[in-house]
């Protein structure tokens, strides 16, 4: 379980680098095509922002699985060992109801009527929506597994993290 | 209304406070809002929206910026930034003091981020400073509050999200950062000058002589033209900010990878991942905020807020403490990026109609105030990122920050009463 989980997040980070290098290349095919060739391309400013919404919910899963997110700490860094590791995996529950019901709506909405096509590449916006149902079903996944982790841990030294 | 309203903060309130991460605790409240609210809002709106937050052209450019920004921390570069800074401030009283604010303003001339610089500036000058027998808390107060000038010079990732949120020009907002970082900067100084000669602090240094600035300046002119490329792309109109963005990240891989042959292949896909990193993270809270904030907007809590402050007074000096007041709690309560967000349209009406502000004016000042959340006692967190490199307390760290705190509250003030501060640079370059 624990091997699974590291290799989709390390799959998923793997992934957003790789659509973040994609930003940075499209960018610069703009500017090349304005400057140096004259001529303006069309779909740049698509492509990089179809790989952004990739970007961000691939990575957010990695991020996902070292329990990175922003969060505030406050309250729950006061409490004692035993009681900060029941609230972290109440918490950590909680995300994965939220990412639960998200993927849902998402998966639910990508199947929907409601979509445009991209005025360049001729797409429908539904495969940018996928993103986010594929995205929060991988975050999801994610708390599970460190859920596990704050299981296994717990007994032996009382503190989570 | 009042229902509703309950449905959107209470998740959201108890949810923080559990340790949810943020985005999950707003998404928790937006689908609260859209279950139980009896307001018509479908739930697909939701996914759509979400996905149409993140369709912006103005926020490519955070990825950009994130990534030169590690690029140049991996190479191992900043080191002639501060050599150069030392041949030019090194030898006044609180010698590294000064270096340090003026290395903070040559970082923030190409990073965009307050907390990626504290992180950078903290163990590069508090060692040197405790060497030269600065008080540990005094080296530490002294690296955040110049890290903060960080995300005020240009670029700037809070000046993106807020550009973007608020629909104002990004390339205007980095110039409108331009003379209060300048500003923080004297201002960082000035006050460090005082203590320091109160406290007969550190070594006097001799000033090297013009060579020797020249020779600094030389050795650190392949990493200033990071910041030419991007206040000059931005200025000539010839890249928008995401471009010249590109162009940097471009420029530090090859001056990296071939020139200064100081970064690695590996080094390279390494900034890569962390740059995807903390867009992600980033920009989940953005695109999250923003789906919140527009609830907000839906239910006309800006206009409401406004009616209830002008109900409170009209006097704008009493207006302006009751808002830097709240900017400063909540700035230092919750994370900078869903403040802005969720804060900017909320705050717009009154600081345009209460307080006389111009949009760019308003965006600086937004972006200032609660940035100087990230500074306040006891919780901001560039204080808890810098106490542990001096190994100082939170006490210490907490009242060495106050001087510098309150002269980047007369900055603030500045900016709120004083329009030409923020709006001459933008208005020169016609923005």
């Amino acid at each position: 379980m624990r091997r699974l989980a590291d290799s989709l997040a390390t799959l998923s980070e793997v992934l957003a680098a790789a659509l973040t290098a994609v930003v940075f290349g499209v960018m610069l095919a703009q500017i090349w095509f304005r400057y140096m060739l004259n001529d303006s391309l069309l779909w740049s400013e698509e492509v990089a922002s179809w790989a952004l919404i990739w970007l961000v919910f691939l990575g957010a899963v990695s991020v996902m699985r070292d329990w990175n997110h922003v969060r505030v700490p406050l309250v729950v860094d006061m409490l004692p060992g035993r009681v900060r590791t029941a609230v972290l995996i109440g918490s950590k529950l909680a995300v994965i109801g939220i990412a639960g019901i998200v993927a849902w709506l998402g998966f639910q909405t990508f199947e929907g009527g409601f979509h445009r096509m991209s005025p360049m590449l001729g797409l429908s916006t539904k495969w940018a929506k996928l993103a986010i149902p594929v995205g929060a079903m991988l975050m999801a996944a994610m708390a599970l597994a460190s859920i596990a982790g704050d299981l296994r841990r717990a007994p032996d030294t009382g503190e989570g993290r | 209304m009042d229902l509703a309203l309950t449905w959107l903060f209470l998740p959201f309130a108890a949810m923080l406070i559990l340790g949810v991460p943020i985005a999950f605790a707003l998404l928790a409240a937006c689908l609260a809002f859209v279950a139980f609210a009896g307001t018509p809002v479908p739930s697909a709106i939701l996914i759509t929206e979400l996905a149409a937050s993140l369709d912006s052209y103005a926020l490519l450019a955070l990825p950009t910026f994130v990534m030169t920004g590690e690029l140049l921390n991996r190479a191992g570069l900043t080191d002639r930034l501060v050599r150069l800074a030392m041949s030019l401030v090194g030898w006044i009283r609180g010698g590294l003091a000064h270096v340090t604010t003026v290395t903070g303003m040559l970082l923030g001339c190409i990073s965009g981020s307050a907390l990626a610089d504290a992180a950078t500036l903290g163990p590069l000058m508090i060692p040197a400073m405790k060497k030269e027998k600065y008080p540990a808390a005094f080296a530490a107060a002294i690296s955040g509050a110049a890290a903060t000038i960080g995300a005020i010079l240009p670029p700037s990732v809070p000046l993106i999200i807020i550009g973007s949120q608020l629909g104002l020009s990004i390339g205007g907002l980095f110039l409108a950062g331009v003379v209060p970082g300048i500003l923080t900067g004297l201002a960082l100084m000035l006050v460090s000058w005082i203590i320091a000669r109160r406290g007969r602090y550190g070594t006097i240094h001799p000033f090297p002589g013009g060579a020797s600035v020249l020779r600094a300046t030389g050795s650190a002119t392949p990493i200033l033209v990071i910041p030419v490329i991007i206040l000059g792309g931005i200025l000539t109109g010839m890249f928008t900010p995401t471009e010249s963005g590109a162009i940097a990240v471009l420029y530090a891989s090859l001056a990296g990878l071939l020139f200064y042959r100081s970064l690695t292949f590996a080094a390279w896909t390494d900034a890569l991942r962390q740059t995807a990193r903390v867009t992600a993270s980033t920009l989940l809270i953005v695109a999250v905020s923003m789906v919140f904030g527009r609830l907000l907007t839906y239910l006309q809590v800006p206009q409401d807020l406004l009616q209830l402050m002008l109900g409170i007074t009209e006097n704008r000096v009493v207006l302006f403490l009751i808002v830097v007041a709240f900017l400063l709690l909540i700035g230092t309560l919750m994370d900078a990026v869903a403040n802005m967000i969720i804060l900017g349209p909320l705050l717009m009406p009154l600081a345009l109609q209460g307080l006389g502000m111009e949009p760019l004016q308003y965006g600086m000042f937004l972006m200032y105030g609660l940035l100087l959340g990230v500074l306040t006692p006891p919780l901001g967190i560039v204080l808890f990122i810098v106490a542990p490199i001096a190994k100082v307390s939170l006490e210490q760290i907490s009242l060495a920050t106050l001087p510098f705190l309150g002269a980047m509250l007369g900055v603030l003030t500045l900016i709120a009463f004083v329009p030409g501060i923020t709006t001459w640079l933008p208005r020169m370059a016609g923005y």
